[in-house]
């Protein structure tokens, strides 16, 4: 009865909780990252330096401005994408490898019989 | 037909997982598993079928560990709408249910259980209890369950848990009330301890998910902030553990909801908590820190990661060291915060920001251009009062602001936030709270804290009583009664030890050590402390109230002094007002002074001290106004301050003393009439003569005349006065006897009907000083001996008389 208990478990709850469990991880991991943060504000300056600094003096002193928040940016935005990058490898595996198990779900229950046919018929690895 | 089914799959797979739900068994199938695998992979290696056995049984494990994490740990409930108590019955009960289960076998079962537990710690309900319960009870369990599904229905229960079946266990017993009236408790009260547990299990269940709040790239949005982090405090980083935990108070939550709504408008980003202190402004400001930090709430992305930084004005006045550093050190903090982008300025005591003067700050100049042009998010806690100085100082500061009202917590919500913040102090002080130490902690807070506001002052009682566990750890009712005895030197527990009781039941006799006849008031005064001390008093009134009439000098002041020490523990416990002090209009503001201003006014001494005498002398001088004023407090044993605070006098014996009318007092005694005739006769010639209005007279619970006293009693007098120049004396083992005839003279000497005893106290001290004074000097006596006066050595001093 236990046996029947289980399967049934497996095959409707089971599945749909492994697979939740495995999207909240996947929600997980995009938060640590903060992709959504990151796009966002890719240009934005980095640390905000720079950021407000509207200067109202000579052509000389706007375009020395101008260069030093462009620098921010461009170092802001390095510093991001090497974030975005690092994380989406990251990401993209952790999602290959909860898609194969979510797909693999269902036939774990088979495992344990097939390696024990296998195990009667003596059968070798090649 | 309610009724269990050890089959059923719930019943079986509960069984099953108690057999997983020791850590030691499931470390040792992950050992198991992790084994199986690498052996298998050895043997794969080496070509061995083996091999596919030791892979069976580490996959079979692996699902076997699945299941208990995803399912058997907490075997929620999955249909909620079941009526069938086998679907709604927890895992806890389920896996120690037998096949024939009986309302006694249940009554161990849930004793066994978290929430159970629960149950029996904080409410007393102990297996004793359940045991003594079902020691009669039908083996039935049919109404024990229909009990159980109508309070998981009213406690909005998911699962029927031990609590519950503990309580439908005592709700379905025949004397059920007279039951839970022997443990002082209501049924409302019992099943709120069902929803209490509910509570915290939820809490700790939302501990357990995961939490998003914006990873490790949400702080390289903004800017960096050194003078912040110098002079303010980041309250989010430290309660960002807590973004996914909701308010306790359904108000707190709308608070938050409404300054997140302010915040994300388009019109003046600030909001002004305006509250008592303890009122939870300071809460309302962390929980809107840690809802702005959660990236699952649904806010405008102008807000979602804001951090709030709590600004120290004590740590800007230190550092500011000339006039007009001050202003610049917080711009440049203010103009870090809006560079940053992320900052949201906390001004806690907002008032401390608009103080002008040496040592203060006033920044009203600063930041008012900012909070108009609404560039910065700013966030501000203040009272009411200081609300209203700023406003009348500079109304268009006061006119930017968003106030939001933060109003006291009434009697269930305070009980509710004292539930939430329970399991902290629990872990702080390593103490188990019941449910009486939470009540008595509203009750007695509401009683004698006056600094702050409810939930505040509930709390701080509470807390305060960790340090008075009673046995085991439990903090009883009884903790919090000594908490308070302690802190604010009321006198709560009814007398328990022997020697108090003995003190009661001859309160006559220790107080006529003090003083002479007046039984009359004496046994008054006597027979009201004794209904306090019994609880048979009116709890909404003071202890007593007496009006003393009388002429001087007879004992009325003595009475309330001898009441003090006796009782009260020392004459220390009297607050004496002279109402000859109050005789204008303007004293009523002095009787009910503010303690910060007049620590010596009537409501601030009774503040500190509410278990006390309070003895008004001389009432018949005082102004009209200020009598009325004290109508209140005779009738409810309340007076207000000029802050409007409630200060108790229920706790105060209640002492008026007037000398008015002694003349005919005295006129009566002479013609022969006794006490009641003459009190009948004075009051309606006082309320004649306008001395005192009868609206005032009927407010005293009683009015005692002291009458003049005679040669005789004098003569005890001297006797005690003696008893005290001994006292004196102690020190050089000295002691002084006066025989009869000594006595006499003296008391001739002090003898006057107008002034009573009082110059026979100076008459004896100053004769009995003089003449021990020479005899010491000459070397009459020496240590360890005994000076008998005689009338000759009286006469030799040759006192004038008096």
């Amino acid at each position: 009865m236990l046996f029947i208990d289980f399967f049934q478990w497996w095959y409707s709850q089971g599945w749909k909780q492994f697979v939740l469990g495995l999207i909240g991880k996947l929600r997980s991991a995009a938060d640590f990252f903060s992709f959504g943060l990151l796009i966002r504000t890719l240009f934005s300056p980095f640390r905000q330096i720079s950021a407000n600094q509207y200067s109202e003096g000579s052509l000389d002193m706007r375009f020395r401005d101008f260069l030093d928040r462009l620098l921010s940016r461009i170092i802001g935005a390095i510093v991001r994408l090497a974030i975005l990058i690092t994380g989406s490898i990251l990401f993209v595996v952790e999602l290959v490898i909860s898609l194969v198990l979510a797909i693999l779900w269902p036939f774990l229950p088979l495992a344990p019989v097939c390696c024990l046919v296998c195990f009667f018929m003596g059968v070798h690895l090649p | 037909m309610i009724m269990f089914d050890y089959n059923h799959t719930r019943a079986r797979t509960a069984r099953f997982a108690s057999v997983l739900r020791p850590q030691l068994v499931r470390i040792m199938l992950i050992v198991c598993m992790i084994a199986a695998f690498v052996l298998s992979g050895i043997l794969f290696w080496l070509r061995e079928p083996l091999a596919w056995l030791l892979l069976a049984v580490a996959v079979c494990v692996m699902m076997l560990l699945f299941w208990y994490h995803l399912d058997l740990k907490d075997m929620f409930v999955r249909h909620l709408d079941s009526d069938n108590i086998n679907d709604l019955l927890s895992h806890q009960v389920l896996s120690r249910l037998d096949r024939h289960p009986t309302p006694q076998k249940l009554a161990k079962i849930v004793f066994e259980t978290p929430s159970g537990i629960f149950l029996a710690a904080r409410y007393g309900i102990t297996a004793q209890f359940l045991d003594f319960i079902v020691a009669d009870a039908d083996e039935n369990l049919e109404a024990i369950f229909e009990k159980a599904l109508e309070i998981r229905h009213a406690t909005d229960s998911e699962q029927i848990t031990g609590a519950i079946l503990s309580l439908a266990l005592v709700e379905t017993h025949p004397s059920c009330e007279q039951l839970l009236r022997r443990l002082k408790l209501e049924q409302s009260e019992l099943r709120g301890g069902v929803v209490w547990y509910n509570y915290l299990h939820g809490i700790v269940k939302s501990l357990k998910k995961p939490r998003h709040t914006g990873g490790f790239g949400r702080d390289l949005m903004f800017g960096y902030t050194p003078l912040l982090q110098k002079f303010g405090q980041n309250i989010s980083r430290s309660d960002g553990v807590a973004a996914s935990v909701q308010p306790s108070l359904s108000s707190t939550a709308e608070i938050v909801d409404q300054m997140i709504q302010i915040f994300s408008s388009g019109g003046r980003q600030n909001v002004a908590l305006v509250g008592a202190a303890g009122t939870g402004r300071s809460t309302a400001v962390h929980h809107f820190a840690s809802a702005i930090l959660d990236a699952d709430r649904k806010i405008s992305s102008r807000l979602k990661f804001r951090q709030v930084f709590k600004l120290d004005a004590a740590a800007l006045i230190a550092a500011a060291g000339r006039r007009g550093e001050l202003e610049g050190l917080v711009s440049h903090i203010l103009g870090e915060a809006f560079a940053a982008k992320n900052i949201i300025i906390w001004l806690d005591e907002a008032q401390l920001f608009f103080e002008e003067g040496v040592g203060s700050v006033d920044i009203a100049n600063i930041l008012l251009p900012i909070l108009e042009a609404g560039r910065l998010r700013v966030i501000m806690t203040m009272d009411q009062q200081r609300f209203l100085e700023i406003s009348t100082k500079n109304s268009s500061l006061a006119n930017t602001l968003n106030k939001i009202v933060v109003s006291p917590a009434d009697a269930n919500d305070t009980m509710r936030v004292m539930q939430d913040r329970v399991p902290y102090l629990e872990y702080q002080h390593k103490v188990t709270y019941t449910y009486w130490a939470l009540s008595e902690s509203y009750r007695l807070s509401e009683k004698y804290i006056h600094d702050l506001e409810m939930p505040g002052r509930a709390l701080n009682l509470l807390e305060s009583a960790a340090g008075f566990a009673e046995e085991h750890g439990f903090i009883t009712a009884e903790s919090v009664q000594r908490a308070i005895e302690k802190t604010y030197g009321v006198k709560m527990r009814a007398s328990q030890d022997d020697e108090e009781r003995y003190r009661l039941l001859n309160l006559e006799t220790l107080i006529h050590q003090r003083m002479v006849d007046q039984e009359y008031a004496v046994s008054a005064v006597s027979d009201a402390l004794r209904r306090a001390a019994a609880g048979v008093r009116n709890e909404k009134r003071p202890i007593g109230t007496f009006l003393f009439l009388g002429p001087t000098g007879v004992g009325k002041t003595e009475l309330a002094k001898a009441l003090s020490e006796v009782y009260f523990h020392g004459e220390s416990q009297i607050v004496r007002l002279d109402l000859n002090e109050f005789v204008d209009a303007g004293s009523v503001n002095r009787l009910i002074a503010d303690g910060a201003t007049d620590p010596l006014s009537l409501t601030a001494q009774v503040m500190k001290q509410p278990f006390s005498v309070v003895l008004l002398d001389e009432i018949e001088k005082a102004h009209p106004q200020v009598l009325t004023t004290l109508l209140q407090l005779l009738d409810e044993g309340i007076l207000r301050d000029v802050k409007n605070r409630e200060v108790s006098f229920r706790d105060a014996i209640v002492i008026a003393t007037s000398n008015a009318g002694a003349n005919q007092i005295r006129n009566y005694i002479d013609q022969g009439l006794n006490l009641s005739e003459i009190k009948e006769s004075l009051l309606d010639e006082l309320i004649q003569n306008n001395e005192f209005k009868p609206e005032f007279i009927n407010r005293f619970d009683e009015i005692c005349i002291f009458k003049p006293l005679s040669k005789e009693d004098l003569l005890q007098i001297v006797n005690l006065i003696l008893i005290s120049v001994n006292k004196t004396l102690e020190p050089q083992r000295i002691s002084v006897a006066l025989d009869d005839e000594a006595r006499a003279i003296l008391v001739e000497r002090g003898y006057d009907p107008k002034l009573g005893a009082r110059p026979m106290r100076r008459v004896v001290q100053s004769t009995v000083e003089n003449i021990v004074a020479r005899a010491v000097l000459s070397g009459y006596v020496s240590s360890g001996t005994t000076l008998h006066i005689t009338p000759e050595m009286i006469r030799a001093t040759d006192m004038p008389r008096e």
